[in-house]
């Protein structure tokens, strides 16, 4: 059983996300994490423990080496094109199984700020690690925030900024989140931002990039 | 009297100049590029081949995608420690800061510009992100960035081939947001340049509509310097710029 995990696992981290792919260079034709996960299915493997012990200690393996600068943004998304390809062939066996979600992640660019290519990145990691997310969009004032507050309780929200000029918009968010729902937790990102502002601000966590802001997540819902 | 006085004169005279950027290809330089998505030699990491296949696909699309243009307008003007103030007919003062005026120091020209690549490109990444297609979607926008900045290099020779015949030599070009300059400057930029340049225009919270474009202003005159590290004059470590360029240390 521990092979098949493996073999998920290392599909995950060189982003093979099924036999067509080319990935790595002379696997065409082999299986990758769809097939894998199909055949984990097939011999009775439970879909939480495929997520649990394949999928997900991927994306983990794939986080480590994004942190050592040792891979960058495009494999981290060719690794997260294979974990979507892995939760399609699990999406049958989820509906019926009861799996623990990872948690809802409301995300979205500040008011003022029409930039999303950041805040993109992070939804989709954290939708390919098993998050629920709720993208916002761009330019979302601090009552849309509030409002996504009130219809997703427990989430944690992301607010993304590009600019030392709408970044400035993130104190006035925090304060309308946490208006309607004190204990939420915000996590705040983008180019300007620094650790030093997000306590400032009195964010509860600060992602320097998608991998760090799964990171943080994960530290938080520990 | 110095000889170039009149023909500089006439050139400072000139209604601002707006182009459509050829040579398209030229602009998604393959260096360039593999920096943009954090590969080359600065990371140590060449840009592994499924990637690499990817950005060729994309690079392919990316060129008809884009439609470059550019502004510029040459006005003279006054450099203080930290503003320039602007000759007639626009006699207005812009608060560059401390660094960009040291920098544009002994400059009687200012030449504010702005480019963009319009908005084409940026809509299809991310309606590629939205399908699914996060990778090719992420790439189309580096090039995007990487085209811009393309256009930005282009314009900034313009202006050197036009004012070395003059007696003139230029400085790095600046943008707001960088190097102390304030981005809420910007709105006196696009006034000088009249409006909406090269068809860009600013948002009420003071972004540039297309993302991808770029304005600034380059300093012109017999003693301007061009600096090839221009990060270097600059103390602020969490400015994006130098976290682009890490290899470029401070001075002082």
């Amino acid at each position: 059983m521990t092979e098949i995990f493996e073999n998920i696992q290392r599909c995950i981290e060189t982003g093979k996300a099924d036999a067509s792919l080319d990935i790595p260079r002379g696997s065409a034709g082999k299986p990758g994490v769809a097939e894998f996960v199909d055949q984990a299915l097939a011999e009775g493997i439970s879909a939480t423990e495929i997520l649990q012990k394949g999928m997900l200690p991927g994306m983990k393996a794939v986080g480590k080496r994004f942190a050592a600068h040792e891979i960058f943004i495009p494999e981290v998304l060719i690794s997260a094109r294979a974990m979507h390809a892995g939760f399609a062939v699990l999406k049958p066996a989820f509906a019926q199984e009861d799996v623990p979600s990872q948690g809802t992640f409301v995300i979205g660019t500040v008011a003022g700020d029409l930039h999303d290519i950041g805040k993109n990145l992070v939804a989709i990691i954290l939708e390919g690690a098993g998050w629920k997310v709720v993208d916002l969009g761009t330019d979302c004032a601090p009552e849309k925030f509030a409002a996504a507050v009130v219809e997703h309780p427990g989430c944690i929200v992301g607010l993304s900024a590009l600019l030392t000029t709408t970044m400035i918009n993130m104190p006035a968010a925090i304060a309308a989140i946490r208006a309607v729902a004190p204990s939420t937790r915000v996590l705040v990102g983008g180019a300007p931002v620094t650790a030093d502002y997000a306590k400032e601000v009195g964010a509860d966590g600060y992602a320097v990039d998608p991998m760090g802001a799964l990171a943080a997540l994960e530290n938080m819902a520990a | 009297m110095d000889s170039r006085a009149q023909p500089q004169r006439a050139w400072l005279q000139a209604p601002p100049r707006e182009r459509r950027i050829a040579r398209i290809s030229t602009l998604f330089e393959e260096q360039a590029v593999a920096r943009a998505l954090g590969y080359g030699p600065r990371s140590g990491r060449e840009i592994p081949h499924h990637v690499a296949s990817a950005v060729l696909d994309v690079r392919r699309q990316a060129q008809t995608l884009v439609d470059p243009k550019s502004c510029w307008l040459a006005v003279s003007a006054e450099v203080t420690r930290d503003e320039l103030k602007l000759c007639e007919p626009y006699s207005c003062t812009l608060g560059v800061g401390n660094l960009v005026a040291a920098q544009m120091r002994g400059c009687d020209v200012a030449v504010f510009f702005v480019v963009t690549i319009g908005d084409e490109l940026e809509r299809v990444s991310r309606e590629m992100m939205a399908d699914g297609d996060a990778l090719e979607g992420y790439i189309l926008d580096a090039l995007g960035s990487v085209a811009v900045e393309a256009c930005a290099e282009r314009l900034a020779d313009e202006v050197l081939r036009e004012v070395m015949p003059l007696g003139w030599q230029v400085t790095n070009r600046f943008s707001p947001g960088y190097c102390t300059w304030a981005t809420s400057e910007q709105r006196l930029l696009f006034d000088v340049l009249g409006g909406s340049p090269a068809g860009v225009s600013l948002t009420p919270s003071g972004l540039m509509h297309p993302l991808k474009s770029i304005s600034g202003v380059i300093g012109v005159g017999a003693s301007a310097k061009f600096h090839p590290y221009p990060c270097a004059f600059c103390g602020r470590e969490d400015c994006h710029q130098r976290l682009v360029d890490a290899s470029v240390t401070t001075l002082g």
